[in-house]
Formats: C-alpha cells, sequence, structure tokens
C-alpha cells in the first residue's frame, strides 16, 4: 500500500479524471464513483454481513433450548432431537453443558466476524475519504491564482479534510446499515415462521411503521443539518477574518467588536446544534415510541399463547430477543435520513469545486515547451478578471532571447496582469501568448512554468528553512549554488547574521522577515532556477537604494542570458533593460531605450522619474 | 495555564483530566442536567429486565407474586388475574422503554449542549488571547495553524468529558447498582460473575495501553494530516510558479495514507478487545446458564430470575469495557487539547500593566529614549536609540531596508515594548497606559494593507463603524482613493473580495489610507504608503497628506529618499 511506485500511480489517476472531464458531476455520480472503485471490498463487506446476520440471529437459541428442554420438560424437536442424539454424551445435564459451550462459541464466532466486517468497512469507507480528499486537493492546489485568491485558505482546508467525510457517512448510514437491518428483518422472519405465523406477521409491521414515524419529522431534521453547515462556516471564516486583520483590529482597537461577534456567532451556533439534537432526538423517539408498542403487543399476544400453552416460555425469550435485535437494527435506521441530508450538503460542497472546469489546464497530451533560449512574444493579447472588463487590451510585445525589458506605468496599468501572462496563471480573453515560438496553452503547464521564473510582488514563502526556500524551484542545487544565488540576489548579507543562517525557519508567509528580506530571497529562488526567462513584478519596491542598486548590477552582469520582464515604477531599475516599455490603461503608450523614456519622462514633466533616473 | 514557561511542558493525563473538568464546572447548570439524565438511564436500564421476570414467573406460570416489589405490583388494580397481569407487564415494557428513550435523548442533548457551551467557551478565551498576541507573537504562526485550534482543537477538552468522563461515571454508577442488585438476588450466582472479573481487568489492563497508544497515534496522524494540507494550500502560488504540485500531491495522498493506517490500527485494538471482553462475557454467561440451569432444574430458583441475571451479566462487561474505551478517547483528544493548551499558554507579551490607566488625549510628543528592542532575544534591531518628535511635526524616516524603521514605529502603537529604555507620548510612559486608549489615538496605515471582505465604505469606516458617507468621501479623497472608486461597479458600495484580493496593490494601499485618515488622530504612522503607487499618484498623495496634516505629528516610513522632501525634517537610520 506504501510502495511509492503505487502512490504515483493512484495519484496520478483522479487528476486526469478530474481535469478531462467536461461534464458536470452530481453529488451522487461523485459519491458512486469514490464508492465502487473497489468492488471487491464491497463484496466482502456485503458476505461478511450476511454471516454476522446469521450468527446473531443464532445467538437466543441455546437459552431457548435450555429453558424449555433443559429446564422444562417439552421434548426436542426431531431434527434437534435427531443432532443431540448424534453426540457422545446424553441426558439433560449432559445437554445443558454442551447448550452453554454452544453459546460461548456463538458470541466468540459472532466477536470474530464482526472485527473483521469491522475493519473491512472502515478500510473501505474511510479509504473511499482520503481518496476523495487526494483527489479534491490536486483540484484545489491547480485552481487559477485569481479564484485561489479569492477563496480563504480554511475554507477549501475543510472542503478537504471535514466535508469528504460525507461518503464515509453515506457508505455506512445509506448503504451498509439499512443492507445489515433488511439482512436481519429477513432472517428473522425467516427463522420465527416455525414458531409461529401469526406472531411473526406482527413483529414485521413494527418495521414499515417505525420508519414511517421517522420520516415525519426528516423535513425539519434536514433544514437543521444546512443551518448547522452555514454557522460553522460563517464562524469559521469569522476567525479567518479577524486572524488576517489582526494587526489592524490592534490597531484600531476594534477587539471589543470583534469579540462580540464571535461570542454572537458562537451561540447561534449552540442553538442550532440543540434544535438538532432535540430534533433527531423526537425523531427517535417517534419510530422508538412505534417499535416498543409493537413490542407491547407481541409481548401482550405471546404470553397469553404462552399461558394457555400454545407457546412455550422458551419461543417467547426467542420472539423477544428477535424483536430486541431489530428495534436495535431500526434505532440505527432512524437517523438514516437526517444523517443522508447532512452528508449530502458537505459532498455537495466537494462537488462544486470538481465541477469547476479548471481555468488553466492542460490539454490532454500536451507535450512539454522548447522556450528555445527563450524568445517571448506577446500577440494582441486582451485578458482580465472578470467578463467584460478587459485589464489589457490588444497588448503586442516581442522579448528577444537575452533581452532585458522593462515595464513602467501608474498603479492600475496592468503591469502585473501583463506578468502574469508569462508563466500562464493567466490565459488571454483573444490574442496569444508565445514562448519559444509556441503557443503556451498548447504546451504542458509543467513545462512552461519550469521554463519562467516569478518573483512576484507579494512572495509567498514555504514554511521552511531559507535554504528550502531558495532551492524551492530546483530542489537538487548545492550549498554553494544557493549561497550563490543569495549572494547574486543581495540576501546573503542579512541571511549570515541571522543566528541560524541559511537553516533559519520561516514563519507564516515570511513575517519573521521583513519585507525587502522576503523579496531578496524570492529574487534568490528565481536566479537559481534553470529557467530561461525571469519575470520580476516590482523586485525592488521594498528595497533602499543601496541594495536596489547591488541588485540591478546583478541582473546587468546576467544580460544576454537570460530574457528578463521587469515591472518597475522607479527608473533605476528600470535603466539596466536593453529597451523599457510604458504600460497606460492597459495599451502600451510607448517603448523605446532608456534613455529615450527618460527623456520623454522629462518632457511631461514628472520630476520624481526625472530625479530617480540621475544617478 | 497560568504559568509562562507550562506551554514547553507536555500535559499529562491527570492535567487534562483536571483542565476538562474545570471547564465543565463553569457550565453548572448543563453539567447538572447531563448528570441527572445520565442517572435516569442507569435507573432505567437497571429496570429493564424486571418485566419479563414478572411476565415468567407470575403471568405465564401463575406462581403468586412475592418480595417488596411483588407488594407494588400487588397494589395495581387488575393484577389479580393472569391476564390482568400480562397486560401490565407488556404496558410496563412500553413504559420502560419510553422512560430509556426519553432519559436517552435528555441525556443526548444536554451531553450536545455542555459540548457545545464547553468548546465555545474555551474558543472565545483563544480568540481573545489571540487578538492580545502582539503581531510579532502572531506573525510566527501560520493563519490556518491558528484558524484550526480555534474552530477545531477547542473542541478536544469537550470530547474529553462527554465521550470519557461521563461514560466512565456511568460505567461505575451501573457496575455498582448492578452487581448490588445480583448480590440480593442470588448469591452463589453473582460469585461465580464476578469469579470472571479478575481476568477481564487483567485484559483491560493490557489492552488500555494498546488502546491508548494506537488513540494518540491517531489524533497524531490527522493532525499532520491538516497540517499538511493547510501549508500546501497556503503556498499555492509558489507551488504553482515552480510546478512543483505533484509533490504536493504526493505529500497529501501519503499523509491521508498513515492516517487511514493508524486509523486502522486503532480499530483493530477495539475490535480485538471486544473479541476478548465479548467472550469472557460469554463464558460468564454460560457459567451462569450452566449453574442457574443446574438450580432451576432442582427447583432453587425460577426461570424469570435466571433470565434477570443472564441480561444482568451481559449488562455488567459493557461499563468495564466503556471505561476502557474512554481511556482511549482522552488520549485521542491528548493531540488537540495539548495545541490549544500550548497557545494559551503563550501569555502575550504586551499586556496591560495593572495599575493602568487611560491615556489622556494627545497632543503629539513623540520621545525614544535609549530604546533597545527587536523580536528575537540576542538579536536587537534598534539599539540605545534617542530620538524626539514634536507635536504637529511631520517627519519622514529614511534609511536602508532591514534597518528597524518599522520597528521603531511598532512601538508607537505598543504593537512591540523596548527591552531597554522607554517610549514616551506627550512625556507619558506608554506601559503606564491602557493599549485601548493608547491605539484608540493613534491612526496607522501599515504596510501589508489587510482589507477585510466587506464592503469599501465598511473598509475605510473601519476604525469608526458610525462614520457619515460624507466624512468617508472625505477621507477617500484626501488619500486620491475617490477616482478608481467611484470608477467601480458598486462604487463605496463594492465589497473587496478575501484580503482585498480583487483590487491592485496600489489600489489597497489608498483604501488603507483613508481608513487611517478617518479618524483625524493626533498621530498618524504610514509605513511606506506609497510603495506600490506610481509617482504621479504618490505626489498628489504627499501633497494632500501634508495639507490635511497640518499641526498633527505624523510619521512617514520611505525607503525613497526624495519623499523626504515634502516633510519638514528627514530623520535618516543607520
Amino acid at each position: 500500500m506504501s510502495v511509492a511506485a503505487d502512490d504515483q500511480k493512484t495519484v496520478g489517476a483522479p487528476l486526469t479524471h478530474g481535469l478531462a472531464t467536461q461534464k458536470p458531476f452530481s453529488s451522487w455520480s461523485v459519491f458512486c464513483d469514490t464508492a465502487f472503485q473497489q468492488p471487491r471490498a464491497w463484496a466482502r463487506v456485503a458476505g461478511l454481513s450476511i454471516v454476522s446476520a446469521g450468527l446473531a440471529l443464532l445467538s437466543p437459541w441455546p437459552v431457548k433450548l435450555i429453558v424449555d428442554n433443559v429446564i422444562g420438560d417439552k421434548p426436542l424437536g426431531e431434527r434437534s432431537q435427531n443432532l443431540v442424539d448424534a453426540l457422545p454424551f446424553s441426558g439433560d445435564h449432559a445437554l445443558l453443558v454442551f447448550l452453554a459451550l454452544a453459546s460461548v462459541l456463538l458470541v466468540f464466532g459472532h466477536a470474530v466476524i464482526d472485527a473483521s466486517l469491522t475493519m473491512r468497512s472502515v478500510r473501505l469507507s474511510q479509504g473511499m475519504v482520503f481518496e476523495l480528499g487526494s483527489r479534491l486537493f490536486a483540484q484545489l492546489q491547480r485552481r487559477s491564482l485569481t479564484v485561489h485568491a479569492r477563496t480563504p485558505v480554511g475554507d477549501s482546508v475543510s472542503r478537504i479534510t471535514g466535508d469528504t467525510w460525507a461518503v464515509d457517512q453515506l457508505a455506512n448510514r445509506a448503504l451498509i446499515g439499512p443492507f445489515q437491518t433488511l439482512l436481519i428483518v429477513v432472517g428473522a422472519a425467516w427463522a420465527l415462521k416455525g414458531l409461529d405465523p401469526q406472531l411473526t406477521l406482527a413483529v414485521l409491521l413494527i418495521a414499515p411503521i417505525a420508519v414511517a414515524a421517522s420520516l415525519t419529522l426528516g423535513g425539519s431534521v434536514r433544514r437543521t443539518a444546512t443551518d448547522k453547515r452555514v454557522t460553522q462556516a460563517t464562524l469559521q471564516s469569522h476567525v479567518q477574518q479577524m486572524l488576517s486583520a489582526a494587526p489592524i483590529i490592534q490597531g484600531f482597537a476594534q477587539e471589543r467588536r470583534f469579540s462580540a461577534r464571535f461570542r454572537a456567532i458562537a451561540n447561534e451556533s449552540v442553538r442550532i446544534e440543540r434544535r438538532g439534537v432535540v430534533l433527531s432526538g423526537l425523531n427517535e423517539l417517534a419510530s422508538g415510541f412505534a417499535s416498543a408498542c409493537g413490542l407491547a403487543l407481541v409481548l401482550w399476544l405471546a404470553a397469553g399463547k404462552t399461558a394457555s400453552g400454545a407457546m412455550t416460555v422458551g419461543s417467547l425469550l426467542v420472539f423477544i430477543a428477535y424483536m430486541q435485535i431489530i428495534q436495535t437494527q431500526l434505532k440505527s435506521f432512524a437517523g438514516v435520513f437526517g444523517a443522508v441530508q447532512t452528508a449530502r450538503a458537505g459532498l455537495d460542497r466537494v462537488t462544486d469545486v470538481l465541477n469547476e472546469a479548471p481555468e488553466i489546464a492542460d490539454i490532454p497530451g500536451a507535450p512539454d515547451i522548447d522556450p528555445k533560449g527563450g524568445a517571448v512574444h506577446l500577440d494582441r493579447v486582451s485578458v482580465g478578471y472578470e467578463r467584460n472588463t478587459p485589464v489589457l487590451h490588444e497588448v503586442s510585445l516581442a522579448l528577444d532571447p537575452g533581452e532585458i525589458v522593462a515595464v513602467i506605468g501608474p498603479s492600475g496599468a496592468g503591469k502585473t496582469t501583463l506578468a502574469s501572462l508569462l508563466p500562464r496563471f493567466l490565459d488571454p480573453y483573444a490574442g496569444v501568448v508565445r514562448l519559444g515560438g509556441t503557443d503556451v496553452r498548447q504546451a504542458s503547464l509543467r513545462s512552461v512554468r519550469r521554463a519562467v521564473a516569478v518573483v512576484p510582488q507579494d512572495p509567498v514563502l514555504m514554511p521552511v528553512s531559507i535554504a528550502e526556500n531558495i532551492a524551492y524551484g530546483k530542489p537538487d542545487a548545492t550549498r554553494d549554488a544557493i549561497a550563490e544565488a543569495a549572494r547574486l540576489a543581495a540576501a546573503d548579507g542579512f541571511i549570515d547574521q541571522l543566528p541560524e543562517g541559511y537553516e533559519t525557519i520561516v514563519g507564516e508567509r515570511g513575517a519573521t522577515l521583513s519585507g525587502g528580506q522576503r523579496q531578496r530571497i524570492a529574487i534568490a529562488r528565481a536566479l537559481l532556477t534553470d529557467a530561461p526567462v525571469l519575470v520580476f513584478d516590482e523586485p525592488t519596491s521594498a528595497l533602499d537604494s543601496g541594495t536596489e542598486r547591488a541588485l540591478v548590477e546583478a541582473l546587468d552582469a546576467m544580460r544576454g542570458q537570460r530574457t528578463m520582464l521587469i515591472i518597475a515604477h522607479r527608473m533605476t531599475t528600470a535603466a539596466v533593460a536593453d529597451r523599457v516599455v510604458v504600460l497606460r490603461d492597459g495599451r502600451i503608450a510607448g517603448e523605446g531605450p532608456p534613455e529615450r523614456m527618460l527623456a520623454s519622462a522629462r518632457m511631461i514633466g514628472d520630476a520624481d522619474w526625472v530625479e530617480s533616473a540621475t544617478p | 495555564m497560568s504559568a509562562p514557561n507550562a506551554g514547553d511542558r507536555t500535559l499529562g493525563k491527570g492535567d487534562l483530566l483536571r483542565w476538562s473538568m474545570r471547564l465543565a464546572a463553569k457550565q453548572p447548570a448543563t453539567l447538572g442536567a447531563v448528570l441527572l439524565a445520565t442517572l435516569l438511564v442507569v435507573a432505567v436500564e437497571l429496570i429493564k429486565p424486571w418485566p419479563l421476570k414478572v411476565l415468567v414467573d407470575n403471568g405465564i406460570s401463575g406462581k403468586p407474586l412475592s418480595g417488596a416489589a411483588g407488594r407494588i405490583v400487588e397494589a395495581l388494580p387488575g393484577t389479580g388475574s393472569q391476564d390482568g397481569l400480562i397486560a401490565w407487564c407488556a404496558a410496563a415494557t412500553v413504559v420502560v422503554f419510553v422512560l430509556g428513550w426519553a432519559a436517552t435523548t435528555v441525556a443526548a442533548v444536554s451531553a450536545v449542549a455542555l459540548s457545545q457551551r464547553m468548546t465555545y467557551a474555551l474558543a472565545g478565551e483563544l480568540y481573545d488571547h489571540l487578538q492580545q498576541m502582539s503581531p510579532t507573537e502572531r506573525g510566527r504562526r501560520r493563519t490556518g495553524d491558528l484558524l484550526r485550534r480555534v474552530v477545531g482543537d477547542t473542541g478536544s477538552l469537550a470530547t474529553i468529558v462527554v465521550a470519557a468522563l461521563i461514560p466512565a461515571l456511568t460505567a461505575v454508577l451501573s457496575l455498582g447498582a448492578t452487581l448490588l442488585i445480583m448480590w440480593r438476588l442470588n448469591l452463589p450466582l453473582t460469585l461465580l460473575t464476578l469469579a470472571v472479573v479478575p481476568l477481564l481487568g487483567l485484559t483491560i489492563w493490557v489492552f488500555a495501553e494498546r488502546m491508548e497508544r494506537t488513540g494518540h497515534r491517531v489524533g497524531a496522524a490527522y493532525g499532520d494530516l491538516y497540517t499538511t494540507v493547510e501549508e500546501r494550500l497556503s503556498t499555492v502560488p509558489a507551488i504553482q510558479a515552480f510546478a512543483r504540485e505533484p509533490e504536493a500531491d504526493l505529500a497529501v495522498w501519503h499523509a491521508g495514507e498513515s492516517t487511514l493506517a493508524a486509523t486502522l490500527s486503532a480499530t483493530r485494538a477495539q475490535v480485538d478487545f471486544k473479541i476478548v471482553v465479548g467472550t469472557a462475557a460469554a463464558i460468564g454467561t454460560a457459567g451462569v446458564l450452566l449453574v442457574g440451569g443446574w438450580q432451576a432444574m432442582s427447583g432453587s430458583v425460577s426461570v424469570g430470575t435466571l433470565l434477570v441475571f443472564i441480561s444482568y451479566v451481559a449488562a455488567l462487561y459493557a461499563p468495564l469495557a466503556a471505561l476502557t474505551y474512554s481511556s482511549a478517547a482522552v488520549l485521542q483528544a491528548t493531540a488537540g487539547a495539548q495545541r490549544v493548551h500550548e497557545l494559551l499558554s503563550q501569555r502575550p507579551s504586551i499586556v496591560d500593566a495593572p495599575n493602568a490607566w487611560p491615556m489622556p488625549p494627545i497632543r503629539g510628543d513623540v520621545a525614544f529614549r535609549g530604546v533597545t528592542a527587536g523580536y528575537e532575544a540576542g538579536v536587537p534591531v534598534l539599539q540605545d536609540l534617542d530620538l524626539t518628535i514634536d507635536a504637529g511635526e511631520l517627519v519622514t524616516l529614511v534609511g536602508p531596508s532591514g534597518i528597524g524603521k518599522s520597528t521603531l514605529v511598532s512601538l508607537i502603537p505598543r504593537f512591540l515594548d523596548p527591552w531597554k529604555g522607554s517610549v514616551r507620548i506627550d512625556d507619558i510612559d506608554l506601559r503606564e497606559v491602557t493599549i485601548a486608549s493608547l491605539r484608540g489615538q493613534i491612526g496607522i496605515v501599515p504596510q501589508d494593507t489587510a482589507l477585510l471582505p466587506v464592503s469599501i465604505a465598511e473598509n475605510i469606516a473601519f476604525g469608526e463603524p458610525g462614520a457619515s458617507d460624507g466624512a468617508i468621501r472625505a477621507a477617500a479623497r484626501l488619500a486620491q482613493a475617490d477616482g478608481f472608486i467611484e470608477e467601480l461597479h458598486d462604487g463605496y458600495r463594492t465589497v473587496v473580495g478575501e484580503r482585498g484580493a480583487t483590487l491592485s496593490g496600489g489600489q489597497r494601499q489608498r483604501i488603507a489610507i483613508a481608513r487611517a485618515l478617518l479618524l483625524d488622530p493626533p498621530i498618524l504612522i504610514l509605513d511606506e504608503p506609497a510603495s506600490a503607487l506610481d509617482p504621479e499618484t504618490e505626489g498628489r498623495l504627499l501633497a494632500a497628506l501634508k495639507q490635511s496634516r497640518m499641526g498633527k505629528t505624523t510619521i512617514l516610513i520611505s525607503h525613497r529618499p526624495q519623499s523626504g522632501e515634502f516633510s519638514g525634517r528627514s530623520i535618516t537610520l543607520g
């Protein structure tokens, strides 16, 4: 089960499945897909359930025989007598010993079968949970970054670790449980009909009455289940909000307002939870009361028959024992509708994600890209985040292999959007992005992203050591290569000053590091890769002018080796470029060598640019 | 809970039990209801076999009633005739059944109420605790991890009470009562039953260790799974950028596999235990059948009494098993409880002094006297710093990255306390006043501009929820934000995405500036407010700031020297 090759195969399977399917899944088909990948396991569970039901139904018989035939003086039935005659001993006392032994063996056998049944059904149903969870995770981590940025991480985590349990619920409560109930009811009917057909009919009547009674309250249970999910989600996202806004809450002294809101949601949650338990308690009581009345009826009829000698005390005991077995089964059946509804709510949340058409995905059989030294072409590209609101309008831009191009322009002009096109974080509405002459949509996503290394505006660092962070894009890099990348990114100085140097573990989103330090680690991370194309989104926004100069010199020294696209709003950074492109309102407003662009900036009287560009 | 370094220490089983009991005791009414309902459940369980005994011994065979119970039954109308007695027994079965069901339901409802109340009370405590922690302390932890401790792990303590302590109490009660009644009914049979008890005790002792171990493994495995998923999802942008998805898939798959393996080993321990205990119980029952059957044949015991005994013997083993399960439940909840405890015992480093008084209205003099401060022990960021800013002054702090500009300003609203020296406003040491009264008078625009997923207007009015539309717009105009806000579909009513994801970096920054300007605070701190703005917008913003902040203390951090020119004074750190 844990052979690496097997894992690889099994991990891969759900992915292609999730990505290639176009037709939306229904929640039930998601369940069935997950459930029936293992028909053999289901067959084993079914087989064991049959044996277990048989043993459960046999268990009251030794007591019956003891009461009727050992303590009482009823003769044994013909078949039982034949069996007893075959034993190597005779007499009431010997029979008593034999029956006592038989009862022990029955219980032991039943326990062993049940143990095996439990193990197999746990493996089956929880295996389904983790299988679905992996599939969901695979889909979630491949979501486009635009969608990802809008979804709280906590929500995605709760879908993977919480909602996937719906398949376990459904397997146990909706399939295995009712199947076992059916077995017990049918088996009991068959076993009892020989004792007293009339009473057997009375016993069997209880089942439909109890089920009907439990249905009456089903609707309210369902509504409560939905309410419960909603408040839980509200609570979770409230806490998440508080955690991400905590510095502001403290800064503006709004803690009380947030605490009060948390407690209001928590109280609401308690209220709904309680209502849910009261309702399902009533639900169980309704079906329980129905079966208790049935039991009393049977008891009354049977006792009458026994008193008049039409039935033995032992048979009465078997009837009572069977009634109790059936009642226990029906009790677990009573919550089925609520459980299915609750599971449905969870399964819907899973299915919603699985149904998302992945915005950015490989076409089937996409080949790896050949970046051909890093030539980049944007051909009349229009793109945006909301339908009908393009951020870039028919932008065309070509970068020759080894060329350094800087993009400048006012905030909101679409510079970051432009940068997101190269690693295919976004696909254009119209137009084509080419890398080495190939449309990036025709190549495998993995090969495109390996060919383009990005330093984002707000770099995300992993909660691992600084060395591992720098080597994230090239895990097999040597320590020397890592240190060299850090040196080029002007990060070696502060890393060496940390008590644990390169082994320092980075906190959440690199919080123990300053913005500029985070940025430099991200730059080192990109420089260490073999990617022929580098994209920097404002790489120096958090750096002081000294550090900026060192970094710009490092980029200058690499001139000609890699294609670079640098988003900048400082002329000192842009000055390193072979060519500067000005972006305004999503359109290219001009381009040329840095000196000329500097001159035109002077012409339009933009003092800030002029000064910052003057050495 | 109150020892400062208690977090380093692993919680023992005893600590966990005491802690969970303390939390339960804070909900006396609900706890009382749970205990009462539990007693009722135990009582009903004990009565359950008796209607059948009376039915078999007296109803069917027609033997006269005897004993104290017999006299009570005789007092009921219609029990004289055999038919009447049978009808009464049938009715009693229904009554006992309904009583049992009602008691179970009340017990379940009150147990859920107890567990929910306990959980939310603890979650509320943790929530407030997190709000008190300084940004540095919180920054060392991942948001997802903290979230899980508040909404997930806080349930562990209630689990200990509801899944372990109450079942254990029920078990002890019903064991005692059952044995007492058995003793009164038939001494030899009771002794026979008890003969199995040492054997059972040995089994439980052997299995308890295995169940605890596997239970703990399950708790830890789920923790790992959750962490794996949460860590990977928090870093998706980097994973995608470097095409490392397959490794992440594999990591989640492995975590799932080991969780399943842990669950199966715990299940294995439980079912093995069930087999052994079930078989031991069956041997006991067989012994009772054998000896009781012998006695019944000689007539010294009635069939009904024998039946009562058999059902009591079965009922005797269930509580013993429950005791074993509950110790495993405690261990399974340990991992979660430990995570809550670890966080709670990390005392916030910045709290109100016991005798803190409210900060009077601020004039705006800020003074740093010999301040040494930092985040990691032994790595000071600022050393022996002296700096005075006069009321109404407009200063710019410049200097290379990492020199401590942000650290310096975070001392003013006490996000950080100096290790040595003092920070004073209007010549009052900040550690002498209440934090709320201090922060209420300081406006901050942090480097990382967190926005809430509510409307832009609500975001701007964050510090003053009742602010008028006019005030909100005026603040937005000053922050150079009104232009782009008006262009959005819903203007000021536009809801920004999670952490402001639907806005550009520069737009988020300007909303954060408007948020601080709305308060018109006597001290305003802007930490690189224009890093994502183009020079043109930045220039307009600085001019607007200069005018509106006339006469009020304003501190601007910038790493661009030219920004300094707008202010009265430029202070260079480093």
